[in-house]
Protein backbone atom coordinates (compact mmCIF):
# COMPACT_ATOMS: atom_id res chain seq x y z
CA UNK A 1 0.00 0.00 0.00
CA UNK A 2 2.99 2.11 0.75
CA UNK A 3 5.14 1.42 -2.42
CA UNK A 4 1.89 2.30 -4.00
CA UNK A 5 1.52 6.04 -2.73
CA UNK A 6 4.74 6.05 -3.21
CA UNK A 7 4.68 5.13 -7.30
CA UNK A 8 1.74 7.68 -7.91
CA UNK A 9 3.53 10.56 -5.90
CA UNK A 10 6.93 10.10 -8.15
CA UNK A 11 4.41 9.88 -11.27
CA UNK A 12 2.43 12.61 -10.25
CA UNK A 13 5.72 15.13 -10.07
CA UNK A 14 7.08 13.34 -13.16
CA UNK A 15 3.81 15.05 -14.99
CA UNK A 16 3.83 18.52 -12.57
CA UNK A 17 7.87 18.25 -14.22
CA UNK A 18 6.82 17.98 -17.72
CA UNK A 19 4.25 20.48 -17.67
CA UNK A 20 6.77 23.20 -16.17
CA UNK A 21 9.29 22.07 -18.87
CA UNK A 22 6.77 22.28 -21.33
CA UNK A 23 5.48 25.86 -20.24
CA UNK A 24 9.29 26.67 -19.95
CA UNK A 25 9.78 25.98 -23.58
CA UNK A 26 6.71 27.69 -24.44
CA UNK A 27 7.98 30.70 -22.63
CA UNK A 28 11.31 30.91 -24.10
CA UNK A 29 10.61 29.96 -27.60
CA UNK A 30 7.30 32.93 -27.17
CA UNK A 31 4.80 30.44 -28.69
CA UNK A 32 2.88 31.15 -25.65
CA UNK A 33 -0.98 30.50 -26.32
CA UNK A 34 -2.67 34.05 -26.93
CA UNK A 35 -6.26 34.70 -27.81
CA UNK A 36 -7.36 35.62 -30.77
CA UNK A 37 -7.58 38.91 -30.28
CA UNK A 38 -8.19 41.27 -33.44
CA UNK A 39 -4.45 42.81 -34.90
CA UNK A 40 -3.16 44.95 -37.43
CA UNK A 41 0.08 44.89 -39.70
CA UNK A 42 2.81 46.81 -39.54
CA UNK A 43 6.49 46.89 -41.17
CA UNK A 44 9.27 48.44 -40.79
CA UNK A 45 12.44 48.36 -43.14
CA UNK A 46 15.78 47.64 -41.61
CA UNK A 47 19.54 47.38 -43.16
CA UNK A 48 20.15 44.70 -40.92
CA UNK A 49 18.27 42.45 -38.61
CA UNK A 50 20.80 40.20 -37.36
CA UNK A 51 19.69 37.37 -34.99
CA UNK A 52 15.62 38.58 -35.01
CA UNK A 53 13.35 35.50 -35.34
CA UNK A 54 10.06 35.37 -36.55
CA UNK A 55 7.36 35.28 -33.74
CA UNK A 56 10.07 37.64 -31.60
CA UNK A 57 8.05 40.00 -29.53
CA UNK A 58 7.18 43.70 -30.31
CA UNK A 59 7.65 45.98 -27.54
CA UNK A 60 6.71 49.41 -26.46
CA UNK A 61 7.63 51.06 -22.93
CA UNK A 62 8.85 47.91 -22.19
CA UNK A 63 5.26 46.21 -22.79
CA UNK A 64 5.01 43.61 -25.47
CA UNK A 65 2.25 44.71 -27.91
CA UNK A 66 2.69 42.37 -30.86
CA UNK A 67 4.48 40.07 -32.70
CA UNK A 68 7.20 39.53 -36.03
CA UNK A 69 4.85 37.91 -38.03
CA UNK A 70 7.54 37.70 -41.17
CA UNK A 71 10.82 38.64 -42.53
CA UNK A 72 11.90 38.85 -46.41
CA UNK A 73 14.45 40.89 -48.34
CA UNK A 74 13.52 44.07 -49.91
CA UNK A 75 15.50 43.76 -53.41
CA UNK A 76 14.76 47.56 -54.26
CA UNK A 77 16.44 48.91 -51.23
CA UNK A 78 18.22 46.03 -50.25
CA UNK A 79 17.19 46.06 -46.81
CA UNK A 80 15.20 43.35 -44.28
CA UNK A 81 11.46 44.04 -44.48
CA UNK A 82 10.21 43.07 -41.30
CA UNK A 83 6.38 42.84 -40.82
CA UNK A 84 4.71 42.35 -37.08
CA UNK A 85 0.85 42.03 -36.26
CA UNK A 86 0.23 44.65 -33.62
CA UNK A 87 -2.77 44.37 -30.71
CA UNK A 88 -5.48 46.78 -31.93
CA UNK A 89 -5.50 47.60 -28.19
CA UNK A 90 -2.27 49.48 -28.86
CA UNK A 91 -3.03 52.00 -31.89
CA UNK A 92 -1.83 55.05 -31.10
CA UNK A 93 2.01 54.93 -32.58
CA UNK A 94 2.67 57.89 -34.09
CA UNK A 95 3.84 58.23 -37.64
CA UNK A 96 7.55 59.19 -36.84
CA UNK A 97 7.65 56.12 -34.26
CA UNK A 98 11.08 54.43 -34.66
CA UNK A 99 11.47 50.83 -34.65
CA UNK A 100 14.53 49.56 -32.91
CA UNK A 101 16.26 45.54 -32.73
CA UNK A 102 17.18 45.59 -29.18
CA UNK A 103 18.78 42.23 -27.12
CA UNK A 104 16.89 41.40 -23.70
CA UNK A 105 20.02 41.19 -21.77
CA UNK A 106 23.81 40.63 -22.43
CA UNK A 107 23.18 37.69 -24.64
CA UNK A 108 19.25 37.11 -25.03
CA UNK A 109 17.11 37.04 -27.70
CA UNK A 110 16.61 39.90 -30.09
CA UNK A 111 12.92 41.87 -30.22
CA UNK A 112 11.79 44.98 -31.75
CA UNK A 113 11.08 48.14 -29.28
CA UNK A 114 8.98 50.92 -30.78
CA UNK A 115 9.42 54.55 -29.46
CA UNK A 116 6.86 57.03 -30.42
CA UNK A 117 7.52 60.61 -31.63
CA UNK A 118 5.96 63.63 -31.47
CA UNK A 119 3.75 63.51 -35.11
CA UNK A 120 0.28 63.58 -34.92
CA UNK A 121 -0.92 61.32 -37.78
CA UNK A 122 -0.85 57.68 -36.39
CA UNK A 123 0.37 54.46 -38.05
CA UNK A 124 -2.58 52.54 -39.37
CA UNK A 125 -2.73 48.64 -40.78
CA UNK A 126 -0.25 48.30 -43.83
CA UNK A 127 2.38 51.08 -42.90
CA UNK A 128 5.81 50.86 -42.88
CA UNK A 129 8.06 52.39 -40.57
CA UNK A 130 11.02 53.84 -42.20
CA UNK A 131 12.68 55.40 -38.96
CA UNK A 132 14.66 52.84 -37.74
CA UNK A 133 17.72 51.60 -35.98
CA UNK A 134 19.50 48.03 -36.90
CA UNK A 135 20.64 45.56 -35.32
CA UNK A 136 24.29 46.12 -33.78
CA UNK A 137 26.91 43.46 -35.83
CA UNK A 138 29.53 42.71 -33.77
CA UNK A 139 32.05 42.09 -35.79
CA UNK A 140 31.65 45.71 -37.50
CA UNK A 141 32.09 47.30 -33.95
CA UNK A 142 35.38 45.12 -34.07
CA UNK A 143 36.49 46.20 -37.53
CA UNK A 144 35.52 49.78 -36.57
CA UNK A 145 37.52 49.84 -33.47
CA UNK A 146 40.88 48.01 -35.00
CA UNK A 147 40.68 50.19 -37.73
CA UNK A 148 40.24 53.14 -35.49
CA UNK A 149 43.27 51.77 -33.35
CA UNK A 150 45.19 51.31 -36.64
CA UNK A 151 44.54 54.88 -38.15
CA UNK A 152 45.19 56.81 -34.47
CA UNK A 153 48.63 55.46 -34.32
CA UNK B 1 -9.23 81.11 -70.29
CA UNK B 2 -10.84 77.94 -68.13
CA UNK B 3 -8.97 75.27 -69.75
CA UNK B 4 -5.73 77.17 -69.69
CA UNK B 5 -6.39 77.83 -65.66
CA UNK B 6 -7.79 73.91 -65.88
CA UNK B 7 -4.21 73.04 -67.86
CA UNK B 8 -2.37 74.66 -65.85
CA UNK B 9 -3.88 72.93 -62.39
CA UNK B 10 -2.80 69.83 -64.19
CA UNK B 11 0.41 71.05 -64.80
CA UNK B 12 1.52 71.52 -61.34
CA UNK B 13 -0.47 68.65 -59.94
CA UNK B 14 1.45 66.54 -62.19
CA UNK B 15 5.14 68.08 -61.59
CA UNK B 16 4.29 68.45 -57.76
CA UNK B 17 3.37 64.80 -57.86
CA UNK B 18 6.66 63.74 -60.09
CA UNK B 19 8.53 65.52 -58.08
CA UNK B 20 7.83 63.98 -54.96
CA UNK B 21 8.75 60.66 -57.06
CA UNK B 22 11.59 61.71 -58.91
CA UNK B 23 15.01 60.29 -57.05
CA UNK B 24 17.41 62.50 -58.54
CA UNK B 25 15.57 65.62 -57.36
CA UNK B 26 15.53 64.22 -54.21
CA UNK B 27 19.33 64.46 -53.71
CA UNK B 28 19.70 68.12 -55.69
CA UNK B 29 19.27 69.95 -52.24
CA UNK B 30 21.83 67.97 -50.72
CA UNK B 31 24.10 68.29 -53.80
CA UNK B 32 23.43 72.18 -53.83
CA UNK B 33 24.78 72.60 -50.28
CA UNK B 34 27.80 70.36 -50.11
CA UNK B 35 29.17 71.83 -53.76
CA UNK B 36 28.06 75.47 -51.68
CA UNK B 37 30.30 74.47 -48.83
CA UNK B 38 33.18 73.14 -50.87
CA UNK B 39 33.34 76.80 -52.29
CA UNK B 40 33.28 78.28 -49.40
CA UNK B 41 36.32 76.36 -47.76
CA UNK B 42 38.03 77.24 -50.89
CA UNK B 43 37.30 81.01 -49.85
CA UNK B 44 37.84 80.77 -46.25
CA UNK B 45 41.64 78.96 -47.11
CA UNK B 46 42.16 81.82 -49.43
CA UNK B 47 41.77 83.89 -46.17
CA UNK B 48 38.64 85.67 -48.22
CA UNK B 49 36.48 84.48 -45.69
CA UNK B 50 36.92 85.02 -41.77
CA UNK B 51 35.57 81.63 -40.00
CA UNK B 52 32.30 83.51 -38.72
CA UNK B 53 31.48 83.99 -42.07
CA UNK B 54 32.14 80.62 -42.99
CA UNK B 55 29.97 79.89 -40.22
CA UNK B 56 27.27 81.99 -41.05
CA UNK B 57 27.12 80.88 -44.79
CA UNK B 58 26.96 77.15 -43.69
CA UNK B 59 24.41 77.81 -41.24
CA UNK B 60 22.32 80.14 -43.92
CA UNK B 61 23.14 76.90 -46.48
CA UNK B 62 21.65 74.17 -44.75
CA UNK B 63 18.96 75.77 -42.90
CA UNK B 64 16.72 75.44 -45.69
CA UNK B 65 16.84 72.01 -46.50
CA UNK B 66 16.20 70.56 -43.12
CA UNK B 67 12.39 70.32 -42.13
CA UNK B 68 12.77 71.41 -38.40
CA UNK B 69 8.76 70.94 -37.66
CA UNK B 70 9.41 67.21 -37.91
CA UNK B 71 13.10 66.84 -36.66
CA UNK B 72 11.52 68.62 -33.27
CA UNK B 73 8.97 66.80 -32.84
CA UNK B 74 10.69 63.57 -33.78
CA UNK B 75 12.93 64.50 -31.00
CA UNK B 76 10.05 65.41 -28.51
CA UNK B 77 9.09 62.12 -28.97
CA UNK B 78 5.92 61.16 -26.88
CA UNK B 79 6.84 64.79 -24.68
CA UNK B 80 5.24 66.54 -28.16
CA UNK B 81 2.00 65.31 -27.12
CA UNK B 82 1.84 67.06 -23.12
CA UNK B 83 3.90 70.38 -25.03
CA UNK B 84 2.15 73.08 -24.95
CA UNK B 85 2.08 74.94 -28.56
CA UNK B 86 4.20 77.19 -27.20
CA UNK B 87 6.33 74.62 -25.56
CA UNK B 88 6.63 72.77 -28.86
CA UNK B 89 6.94 76.41 -31.25
CA UNK B 90 10.01 77.19 -29.05
CA UNK B 91 11.93 74.04 -28.80
CA UNK B 92 11.70 73.91 -33.05
CA UNK B 93 13.43 77.70 -33.11
CA UNK B 94 16.10 76.13 -30.56
CA UNK B 95 16.74 72.71 -32.06
CA UNK B 96 16.97 74.59 -35.07
CA UNK B 97 19.77 77.07 -33.68
CA UNK B 98 21.55 73.66 -31.96
CA UNK B 99 21.16 71.85 -35.24
CA UNK B 100 22.66 74.35 -37.71
CA UNK B 101 25.23 75.38 -35.24
CA UNK B 102 26.43 72.13 -34.38
CA UNK B 103 26.33 71.16 -38.28
CA UNK B 104 28.51 74.39 -39.40
CA UNK B 105 31.02 74.12 -36.38
CA UNK B 106 31.44 70.57 -37.23
CA UNK B 107 32.28 71.44 -41.10
CA UNK B 108 34.04 74.63 -39.94
CA UNK B 109 36.59 72.18 -38.74
CA UNK B 110 37.24 70.90 -42.12
CA UNK B 111 39.99 68.25 -42.80
CA UNK B 112 39.67 67.56 -46.03
CA UNK B 113 36.88 64.89 -45.92
CA UNK B 114 34.99 64.52 -49.26
CA UNK B 115 31.04 63.90 -48.86
CA UNK B 116 30.31 61.17 -51.75
CA UNK B 117 26.62 61.75 -52.99
CA UNK B 118 24.66 59.29 -55.04
CA UNK B 119 23.10 61.16 -57.98
CA UNK B 120 19.48 59.43 -57.58
CA UNK B 121 17.39 58.65 -54.32
CA UNK B 122 16.30 55.48 -53.25
CA UNK B 123 12.31 56.71 -53.51
CA UNK B 124 10.53 54.49 -50.47
CA UNK B 125 7.17 55.78 -51.34
CA UNK B 126 5.95 58.60 -52.45
CA UNK B 127 7.44 61.87 -50.97
CA UNK B 128 9.58 59.60 -48.86
CA UNK B 129 13.31 58.65 -49.79
CA UNK B 130 16.67 58.36 -48.51
CA UNK B 131 20.21 59.11 -49.39
CA UNK B 132 23.16 56.85 -49.15
CA UNK B 133 26.12 58.54 -48.55
CA UNK B 134 29.70 58.24 -47.37
CA UNK B 135 32.52 60.41 -46.03
CA UNK B 136 35.63 59.62 -46.84
CA UNK B 137 38.18 61.03 -44.45
CA UNK B 138 42.49 61.00 -44.85
CA UNK B 139 43.42 58.66 -43.47
CA UNK B 140 40.40 56.93 -41.49
CA UNK B 141 37.59 54.86 -42.17
CA UNK B 142 35.23 55.65 -44.62
CA UNK B 143 32.14 56.35 -42.81
CA UNK B 144 28.27 55.63 -43.95
CA UNK B 145 25.89 58.19 -43.98
CA UNK B 146 22.36 58.12 -44.48
CA UNK B 147 19.61 60.77 -44.94
CA UNK B 148 15.89 60.47 -44.48
CA UNK B 149 14.23 62.81 -46.23
CA UNK B 150 10.63 63.87 -46.87
CA UNK B 151 8.78 65.78 -49.56
CA UNK B 152 7.38 68.88 -48.67
CA UNK B 153 4.66 70.68 -51.32
CA UNK B 154 5.60 74.16 -50.59
CA UNK B 155 9.28 73.40 -49.65
CA UNK B 156 10.43 70.29 -52.15
CA UNK B 157 12.78 67.74 -50.58
CA UNK B 158 13.88 67.93 -47.03
CA UNK B 159 15.83 66.56 -44.60
CA UNK B 160 13.82 64.58 -41.57
CA UNK B 161 16.81 62.27 -40.07
CA UNK B 162 20.76 61.20 -40.51
CA UNK B 163 21.71 57.96 -39.70
CA UNK B 164 25.69 57.80 -39.16
CA UNK B 165 27.38 54.24 -39.24
CA UNK B 166 24.07 53.21 -38.54
CA UNK B 167 23.75 55.54 -35.02
CA UNK B 168 20.16 57.01 -35.83
CA UNK B 169 20.89 60.41 -34.54
CA UNK B 170 17.00 61.49 -34.61
CA UNK B 171 16.71 58.91 -32.11
CA UNK B 172 19.76 59.25 -30.14
CA UNK B 173 18.50 63.22 -29.63
CA UNK B 174 14.63 61.91 -28.72
CA UNK B 175 16.67 59.74 -25.99
CA UNK B 176 18.75 62.82 -24.78
CA UNK B 177 15.38 64.67 -24.63
CA UNK B 178 13.72 62.72 -22.69
CA UNK B 179 16.52 62.49 -20.43
CA UNK B 180 16.80 66.22 -19.76
CA UNK B 181 12.46 66.46 -18.97
CA UNK B 182 13.41 63.74 -16.18
CA UNK B 183 16.40 65.63 -14.99
CA UNK B 184 14.72 69.07 -15.48
CA UNK B 185 10.99 68.10 -14.24
CA UNK B 186 9.47 68.68 -17.06
CA UNK B 187 9.12 69.64 -20.79
CA UNK B 188 9.32 73.47 -20.28
CA UNK B 189 12.44 72.72 -18.15
CA UNK B 190 13.92 70.54 -20.78
CA UNK B 191 13.20 72.97 -23.87
CA UNK B 192 14.85 75.92 -21.65
CA UNK B 193 17.70 73.35 -20.91
CA UNK B 194 17.95 72.24 -25.05
CA UNK B 195 21.50 73.93 -26.15
CA UNK B 196 24.46 73.55 -28.64
CA UNK B 197 25.98 72.10 -25.09
CA UNK B 198 23.43 69.36 -24.88
CA UNK B 199 24.40 68.15 -28.81
CA UNK B 200 27.95 68.42 -27.86
CA UNK B 201 27.64 65.89 -25.62
CA UNK B 202 26.52 63.84 -28.46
Amino acid sequence: MYARGLEISVGFFMVLGAICVGFLALEVSGLTYTSDASTYRLSARFDNVAGLAIRARVSAAGVTVGRVTNISYDQKTAAAMVDMDISSDFSEFSADTTASILTAGLLGEKYIGLTIGGDSDLLSNGDVIYDTQSAVVLEELIGQFLLNMGSEK
Amino acid sequence: MKFFVVGLLNFFITFGAFSSEDPKAAVEPLLGARDTFYEDVILFQDGQLTKEELVQRISDQFAPIINNRKVALRVMGKYARQASSEDRARFTERLEGSLVDAYARGLAGYGGERLILPQKAVILKTGRAIVEARLESPGKEELAIQFALGFDKNKGWLVENVVIAGINIGLTLRNQFADLVKSTGGVTGAVDAWSFAVLSDQ
